[in-house]
């Protein structure tokens, strides 16, 4: 069952267009990655994805159902939503905040997924921290471990929509999430949507990769069909060249 | 003007007088008064020892001050009279809460709420009233007398006067600002009772006085009720000092108890202000005016 | 490393602790007040109520119970209004206050002690002893209605704006007050001041068979929201994206303050700082999480007007001093000094 097809979206807010006929398509399994330059659309496209957003035009389906047609709690249960920001306003533990993604697990259970996913994020110390006096790339990674929890267990297809979830982290944390995300998606069929600026993590780690360009998806496709000096100069307008890796992606190397 | 003067060191020598007079016959219900000139009348009726408890408003005479206060007469905590074990509670119809009232008479506390008094024969009626309660009767008849000698020599100015002066009341309460005391106040009854009228009428109840307001009232005479002595300071207030009826005179400034509970010294009050109220009062300040342009 | 650990005793104690503290004034307030009537008094009174003194026993079981009762409600569900509110708002300064609950109380309360002779007259010949409490109950449910339809737009409501909208609408309720303090005469203003600074002095069996089957429907409704407040601490689309109907916790935040708010604030007129400071200091030691922090900020609110009532009615005995004036003259330093500390902590 295709998890997630988005056909022709339209989304306009007052008078600017924010996205224009916009096509997705996401199978079980798969980690895609969205790239583009800054107001390309890649957030608004995920928000919209996550229903945060009203689109004007087209239709969304998650797991086979229009997504109007989703209640809130069950929803929940099999898509999870990292946003690129999030404040925590109280005093709250990093259990606390992993814990709200805990449904249908004794509290026993939830603990011990809760230091399994802390663990596995490199902050398994912090637990019994207050999140408010963590670092940036800290708290991120106690966002990411709460969006895992929430799907952790859950069986059958899941989709984690993740706007910038590496934002804060260093290259060493970095490539520690992607692979869990990639573990997740080809040991669990969780599938991923990730906004992603590092143009060499996505070409490393996502199945495929979508370039949007003002609002609008310019192509969709392998690493070595979207990372190609021609498109990279016309959408963000980066001089580089393009290394074919014997490890079988390309690299990008901007010039100097 | 002798004969005033000698009737008002007579009536500020009475409390000790009816004191003295009255402890023959006292048999002790203990009482909890909650205002204050009802505790000024109970204190001229000579039963002082019978008060148990006063309400804040009470503050006359300087013996009250050793008494427990049970707080305000329009928050009365029931627990607090109650501990004082009192036989009657006399108060006027402000009293409140209702609840607190009832409660008191229901545990056997016999409660007395007179009426308010806003005129010398109601101050007169209140005094009768009260020594009725209190077992008093005589004593309250010999102050009443008293008094009366003063309303009817009041009464009798009034007439002679033929017209009625223009007087502006200023209440000074609580250090700052002073407030006009309008139509519907005990500052207006008072000055109904010594025949002047208000310079300021067209206001309704106390309301903040401004500086504009009292150089355009220009009144024949000013009166200060001050809630604690020095209360108010003229030099804060430099166009009162230069109205005509402040420079010449006529003027007084004095306890607010006296000058507006209408209780046993009010007559008193009418006297003095009797006293500062000019003689001719259109032609002197339409001169005073002239004289000021 | 083990400072920035939160440290915070387990739950259990927590209540136990509050629990005992409960009792303790409770007895307090049951055995002190102006009237004599101390400890063995009291268990004379219980043993034989028939061999007491009538006014013994009107004290203990019509004035210093109802009292009890009243203000423990009162004060837990000031707190819990505030913890809900706060967890909505996301702001730590947030009070029932702040979306018009005291403001409309006040302004309908100063109304029928001015006006009440005149315009409204209709209205307290209709309502006679509950004129006041009921106007102010009314009064608060309005205004904080009026702040939810000025944010709520196409169905949604957006929290900021009714956070501006509850500014907006105590000022002009505020400006109204004035605006009828200045016409109301001596008595009226005494009335009205002495109702502004709270009480519990009047407590009765009749005000809590009124007001306080609303203020239990509150405290007992709040523990539901206690898990979608901890979402809400992320941000209403991340509680959103959780799984909870967003809607449908700003709805029921909202009507559970303003209804145990406003029924509370009717019977003993305004009581500030419990809704403020009871949650703020709770989340110190019991942490953000609303499961623990809302029934003990209920606890702790209920301990701690029940003690400011005892004291009120003990300092200047024979008289009261009225118990909003005794929380904000206790609770002001005490925050100033919590807010010193935590600077200086950090």
């Amino acid at each position: 069952m295709t998890v997630l097809k988005a056909k022709q979206l339209g989304l306009t807010i007052g008078r600017s267009r924010i996205l224009q006929d916009v096509s997705l398509t996401v199978e079980p399994g798969e980690l895609v990655a969205l790239l583009g330059p800054n107001g390309a659309g890649k957030s608004s496209l995920l928000k919209t994805l996550a229903g945060e957003l009203a689109f004007g035009q087209g239709s969304i389906e998650l797991f086979g159902r229009e997504i109007r047609q989703w209640k809130g709690a069950e929803l929940a249960r099999q898509r999870a939503v990292m946003p690129q920001r999030v404040d925590v306003s109280f005093p709250f533990t990093t259990r606390e905040i992993v814990a709200l993604g805990c449904s249908g697990l004794t509290t026993p259970q939830c603990n011990e997924m809760i230091d399994y996913l802390l663990q596995r994020l490199g902050i398994g110390e912090l637990a019994e921290r207050l999140v408010p006096t963590l670092s940036g790339g800290e708290q991120q990674r106690v966002q990411l471990a709460r969006v895992l929890a929430q799907l952790w267990s859950t069986s059958g297809p899941r989709l984690l929509l993740l706007d910038e979830c590496t934002s804060a982290l260093d290259p060493a944390q970095q490539q520690t999430v992607f692979s869990l995300l990639r573990e997740l998606a080809k040991e669990q069929g969780y599938s991923v949507v990730a906004v992603v600026h590092d143009l060499n993590v996505a070409s490393c780690y996502a199945d495929r990769l979508v370039m949007m360009a003002a609002g609008r998806i310019v192509e969709d496709g392998s690493a070595t069909t979207i990372l190609e000096p021609g498109l990279l100069d016309k959408v963000f307008g980066l001089k580089a060249r393009v290394l074919a890796l014997p490890e079988g992606y390309p690299m990008v190397i901007p010039q100097a | 003007m002798r004969l005033t003067g000698l009737l008002l060191a007579a009536l500020l020598a009475l409390p000790a007088y009816a004191g003295s007079a009255s402890n023959a016959g006292a048999k002790g219900s203990r009482i909890v008064s909650a205002d204050g000139a009802v505790t000024e009348i109970l204190f001229a009726l000579g039963v002082e020892d019978r008060l148990v408890g006063v309400d804040t408003t009470s503050k006359y005479p300087e013996d009250v001050n050793q008494l427990p206060k049970v707080g305000y007469l329009r928050a009365l905590p029931f627990e607090g009279v109650l501990s004082l074990e009192p036989d009657h509670l006399i108060t006027t119809e402000e009293a409140e809460p209702e609840q607190t009232l009832q409660r008191l008479e229901q545990v056997g506390v016999k409660v007395t709420r007179l009426p308010v008094a806003q005129s010398p024969e109601q101050t007169l009626q209140r005094i009768m009233a009260i020594g009725e309660l209190v077992d008093r009767e005589e004593a309250a008849a010999r102050l009443a007398a008293e008094l009366q000698v003063v309303f009817t020599d009041i009464d009798k100015k009034v007439a002679a006067r033929g017209s009625a002066p223009k007087v502006l009341l200023l209440l000074a309460a609580g250090g700052h600002g002073v407030s006009f005391g309008g139509s519907h106040t005990g500052a207006d009854a008072l000055l109904k009772a010594i025949g002047a009228t208000n310079a300021v009428s067209n206001i309704r109840g106390y309301k903040p006085a401004s500086r504009e307001a009292i150089i355009s009232a220009n009144p024949d005479a000013i009166v200060v009720a001050e809630s604690a002595p020095g209360q108010f300071r003229i030099a804060d207030w430099p166009e009162l000092a230069q109205l005509p009826a402040w420079k010449n005179g006529h003027r007084y400034v004095g306890d607010s108890m006296m000058l507006l509970s209408f209780g046993p010294r009010l007559a008193e009050a009418l006297v003095i202000l009797d006293g500062i109220l000019p003689e001719a009062p259109t032609a002197e300040s339409t001169l005073a005016s002239r004289h000021g342009d | 490393m083990a400072t920035d650990t939160a440290k915070r005793a387990p739950a259990s104690l927590i209540f136990m602790v509050l629990a005992g503290l409960a009792v303790l004034a409770a007895l307090f307030s049951l055995t002190n007040g102006a009237y004599p009537l101390g400890t063995s008094d009291v268990v004379n009174l219980l043993l034989e109520p028939e061999a007491a003194k009538p006014a013994a026993h009107m004290v203990f079981f019509d004035v210093r119970m109802p009292r009890l009762v009243l203000g423990f409600l009162t004060g837990a569900v000031l707190a819990v209004s505030g913890t809900l509110l706060q967890g909505l708002f996301r702001n730590p300064l947030a009070d029932p206050g702040l979306i018009g609950v005291s403001g409309g109380a006040a302004l309908a309360a100063v109304s029928v002690i001015v006006l009440g002779g005149s315009w409204l007259s209709d209205w307290t010949i209709l309502t006679g002893r509950w004129a006041l409490p009921l106007a102010a109950f009314v009064g608060s449910v309005l205004t904080t209605l009026v702040a939810w339809r000025v944010a709520s737009r196409s169905g949604s409501i957006a929290v900021a704006t009714l956070l501006l909208a509850g500014i907006a609408i105590n000022a002009v309720a505020g400006a109204l007050t004035g605006l009828l303090t200045f016409y109301a005469d001596d008595s009226e203003l005494r009335s009205l001041t002495f109702w502004s600074m709270g009480s519990l002095g009047h407590a009765s069996w009749e005000d809590l068979q009124v007001a306080g089957p609303w203020m239990l429907l509150a405290l007992l409704l709040a523990p539901v929201l206690a898990k979608p407040l901890d979402a809400f601490a992320l941000g209403e689309s991340v509680a959103g994206h959780l799984g909870f109907s967003v809607q449908w916790v700003k709805r029921a935040t909202v009507v559970l303050s303003a209804l145990g708010t406003g029924a509370a604030v009717a019977v003993t007129g305004l009581i500030g700082f419990v809704g403020l400071v009871v949650p703020h200091l709770l989340r110190q030691i019991v942490g953000a999480g609303h499961r623990v922090l809302i029934p003990a900020s209920g606890l702790a609110g209920g301990v701690l007007l029940v003690a400011a009532d005892s004291l009120a009615r003990v300092v200047v005995a024979p008289a009261e001093l009225p118990i909003g004036l005794m929380m904000s003259l206790l609770g002001g330093p005490f925050f100033l000094v919590l807010l010193m500390r935590m600077r200086i902590g950090a």
